[in-house]
């Protein structure tokens, strides 16, 4: 690829990633707020054309809860739910979802338990059936404990040779230092020594309640029978979640660069800086600026001057990254060790020149030309739909969000942008993370 | 990632990697489930379209029948480099101006290369397409980049190269196992290209495989989306039909002598952390010599791969010596290819025992074939996937891509569900007894320094 070669390993990945696709029709999927008889609230599209359904969740409360010592609590804990519930055991269990082709599996983000279910129509009521299960009554066997403990270690052990993970780590340690967000989400040899089978359970009591519960569904099914099954499904969770959830913080930029020697012949270099929360009334502002300077498409400044004019890197962006404490303002790129220096400084001045000069009014344009025009291809299949509808109650927006998008990005004015670009980009310190053999970065 | 989901995404790639179309097989209630339409333009163009009014957006894509495999000796790279360049100017185009103009429009533009193919595409407002395909076609028979943009194009693809593959042994160590693999195939190099032939590629290298292979003939438009047959016939005739049609060679790439001895390999790497197992066996894919192998051995691959797949069952549950193992196999290849395994141990478990399990597990197969109750579930989840295959159609258009390019009909795809449906257990034997020959075995080790 021009961004990615496809390689027969990656084909699917890339297939599912990039999907791209039907989603709405001009003004968007018709969104329904979907009341059950049990008091649930359900995002909801009726999509007949295929008939299956896919429907996300999100709890409030995620591995930034994980208690101090017990780092990858959330994500071994989701992981287990799926292997083995009610009279099931953990065989049992996933035969009986692919007996019916159903895909159900969940996860644990900073700040959200996530769940993913699709499913054909016609085997909805088992799909959801076997929902209930995992949530309220998974058995945490002997069996699959040790099996997702011996996989974990395995997968901590391969990070410590791997650059991107040990980049990954450096950085939340250094921008949030001694709060959740710093620790590793996944587990630590020593947090398997202290994780109880009991752990599990009562993270699973405290985390999947009703009052931390956002759901979005896409697909082909009647509301009341959808309504019905949420019932007999989240309907059983207990009323209120209990888990602690970690308080503001504010991404810390030391002044030299963390650097973590490493025998690759690529550096991957990390950056950042505080961002803002979602709720900010630049957000709007400050996406236009990251997709002109780093954002999504081909046509970034750092993409044309770090990328080509100079050659310097196949990948470099920026990101904006809204956790529910802390905002983050981010960046990566990857170069040959003796160009790190040289690279990280077409970066800073790029930045420089952003706070001196603005956007030029074609980038500003352009920039919200491709956000709004390329929104739609978000809502791509059934269950980009479903996840957008998740994200959108996250970020605590309307359900004619969809229709608003444009309004929102176009109202973005050039003295916004340079507003934005103050806070986020006019700074004395980067935080910096480099792993492998960096030249020319001083010190 | 979580294992069973790995497992999950191998057995859907499995399952349109075959892939997939028509829901015929299951009574003629069931309406057909892309249902293309299809149609070639005077200078040998082939048109694909997948209709689908959801949304009022387009997936336009070209590709083109070459890509890695396709290219002359010494000169490995040359396919991917040419893509690269692809977006380096056409007359009316300026260098870089490709992806900006389709930004600015609100679209999406990338491209990929393959061992059998290569390939450009835009996802875009349905009001958008007549321009991208403008853009498109001029690119197919005028690109004229310039030496200064080609230069740093080329350092930017060398750190390609660098982040997939030198930073990363497990990239390394495929690249040898590929090697390996194939003795006399150009399968066996790497689709970026071996390092010291990648660096002195040349500008005129990139272009002398341009005018070899890019023309309207050796090309498939795949479109799908929100657009009707009728405008797609008289957007491809405006901007496509008027390109020239032009001869291009046949491709017949040197093929593999027979395997006569088990190959192995190990490499070591101070940056591996944890040891891994790799071992595969060349296997026909759905358009080489026997190729009624094909759909029993991705059926075969699903039953070993599912999420409580033979596989897992036998490798990782309970006592077993592995964190992770799954199959590959590639039905969808102009040429033989193969069939593969990937296994991760146990911290402390050796590979020795991981391999001996995997031998187990093959010779259990060999001698007992599979079980009805495992085809049945196998074939009910390949027609499942069918399904939800339709939600994407990016997906959609992917798979007639690879699979037009890889020798079939876009009948071929429709036939899946048929042919997959058909599958008995002693065909599932007996291509798993032609294919799981020892002596034509590659197996690979990938260890940390100290165990070496």
């Amino acid at each position: 690829m021009r961004r990615m070669i496809r390689l027969p390993a990656l084909l699917l990945c890339i297939l599912f990633a990039v999907s791209l696709v039907a989603g709405p029709a001009a003004a968007g999927p018709k969104i329904e707020k979907i009341r059950t008889p049990g008091g649930i609230e359900v995002w909801f599209v009726r999509e007949p054309a295929i008939p299956i359904i896919a429907l996300q969740a999100a709890w409030r409360g995620g591995s930034a809860s994980d208690p101090v010592g017990k780092e990858g609590l959330a994500a071994l804990t989701t992981d287990l739910l799926t292997e083995g519930a009610g009279d099931l055991n953990a065989d049992e269990f996933q035969d009986a979802m692919r007996e019916k082709a159903i895909s159900l599996s969940f996860g644990a983000d900073r700040d959200y338990i996530t769940l993913g279910l699709r499913t054909l129509s016609e085997h909805s009521e088992r799909a959801f059936d076997l929902l209930r299960l995992a949530m309220t009554a998974p058995r945490f066997d002997e069996e699959p404990v040790a099996r997702l403990r011996a996989r974990a270690l395995v997968s901590y052990q391969r990070g410590r040779t791997n650059p991107n993970v040990l980049a990954g780590e450096r950085f939340a340690d250094r921008a949030f230092p001694g709060h959740p967000y710093g620790l590793r989400s996944a587990p630590t040899p020593e947090s398997l020594e202290k994780i109880t089978t009991a752990d599990f359970a009562a993270f699973t009591k405290q985390a999947l309640a009703r009052d931390n519960l956002l759901i979005g569904a896409v697909g082909d099914i009647e509301p009341d029978y959808l309504a019905q099954l949420v019932d007999d499904s989240f309907g059983r969770l207990p009323d209120k979640a209990t888990l602690p959830l970690p308080a503001p913080a504010t991404l810390q930029t030391p002044a030299a660069p963390e650097i973590i020697q490493f025998p690759n012949p690529q550096s991957v270099v990390l950056f950042g800086a505080p961002g803002l929360l979602r709720d900010d009334p630049d957000w709007y502002a400050a996406t236009v600026l990251n997709n002109a300077l780093g954002g999504g498409s081909m046509s970034s400044r750092l993409f044309e001057e770090v990328r080509e004019k100079r050659g310097l890197v196949y990948s470099i962006g920026t990101q904006l990254t809204p956790y529910k404490a802390a905002g983050l303002f981010s960046g990566s790129l990857a170069t040959s060790n003796a160009q790190v220096g040289a690279a990280l400084q077409l970066v800073r001045d790029e930045f420089a020149r952003i706070v001196r000069d603005g956007l030029t009014p074609e980038e500003l344009a352009a920039s919200k030309a491709y956000l709004t025009g390329s929104f739609p291809l978000r809502l791509s299949s059934n269950a980009a739909i479903a996840g957008m509808l998740v994200a959108m109650q996250i970020s605590g927006l309307g359900t004619d969000y969809i229709e608003q998008y444009p309004k929102l990005i176009n109202a973005v004015t050039a003295e916004d942008v340079r507003r934005v670009a103050q806070r986020l980009l006019d700074r004395e310190n980067l935080l910096v993370v480099v792993v492998g053999q960096p030249v020319g970065l001083g010190g | 990632m979580p294992t069973r989901r790995l497992f999950a995404a191998l057995a859907l790639l499995v399952t349109l990697a075959g892939v997939a179309a028509t829901a015929g097989w299951s009574g003629p209630a069931r309406a057909q489930i892309f249902n293309p339409t299809q149609f070639t333009l005077a200078n040998g163009l082939q048109v694909v379209l997948i209709e689908d009014h959801r949304a009022p957006i387009v997936h336009h894509m070209v590709w083109y029948r070459v890509g890695a495999a396709d290219e002359p000796p010494g000169r490995s790279g040359v396919a991917h480099y040419l893509e690269h360049l692809m977006f380096k100017g056409t007359p009316s185009v300026p260098p870089g101006e490709f992806s900006r103009i389709v930004a600015r429009e609100g679209g999406r533009d990338n491209a990929f290369t393959s061992s059998d193919y290569t390939g450009y595409y835009q996802s875009i407002a349905r009001d958008r397409l007549d321009l991208v395909m403008r853009m498109e076609a001029e690119r197919m028979a005028y690109l004229n980049p310039r030496q200064e943009d080609a230069v740093p194009e080329l350092q930017v693809v060398l750190q390609e190269r660098m982040s997939r593959t030198e930073n990363s042994p497990g990239g390394l160590f495929a690249e040898q196992f590929d090697a390996a693999q194939f003795l006399a195939h150009p399968y066996g190099r790497p689709i970026i290209g071996w390092p010291q032939e990648l660096a002195r590629l040349t500008l005129a290298d990139a272009m002398e495989f341009y005018r070899t292979h890019y023309a309207p003939n050796n090309a498939i438009l795949i479109v799908a989306g929100d657009v009707s047959p009728d405008e797609l016939r008289r957007l491809a005739e405006k901007h496509y039909g008027p390109i020239p049609r032009r001869s291009v060679p046949l491709r017949q790439r040197p093929q593999e002598p027979p395997q006569l001895a088990a190959r192995r390999l190990t490499m070591t790497d101070a940056r591996v952390s944890q040891p891994s197992l790799r071992r595969s066996y060349l296997a026909p894919s759905r358009n080489s010599s026997l190729k009624e192998h094909a759909v029993p051995l991705a059926v075969l691959a699903e039953i070993l791969n599912g999420p409580t797949g033979r596989l897992y069952k036998g490798l990782v549950m309970g006592d077993g010596p592995a964190v992770s193992a799954g199959a590959w196999y590639e039905a969808l290849s102009l040429d033989q290819r193969s069939f593969g395994f990937g296994i991760a141990p146990k911290s402390g478990r050796k590979l020795e025992e991981v391999e001996a399990a995997l031998d187990g597990i093959i010779a259990k197969l060999l001698a007992e074939g599979v079980t009805e109750d495992e085809l049945r579930v196998a074939k009910s989840v390949l027609q499942a996937e069918t399904i939800f295959a339709r939600d994407s159609l990016f997906g959609a258009a992917q798979l007639f891509g690879v699979a037009l390019t890889s020798g079939l009909t876009v009948e071929d795809v429709e036939a899946w569900p048929r042919l997959v449906e058909a599958v008995t257990r002693e065909q599932i034997l007996a291509a798993a007894r032609h294919v799981f020959d020892p002596p034509r075995s590659v197996t690979g080790y990938l260890l940390p320094k100290e165990q070496s």
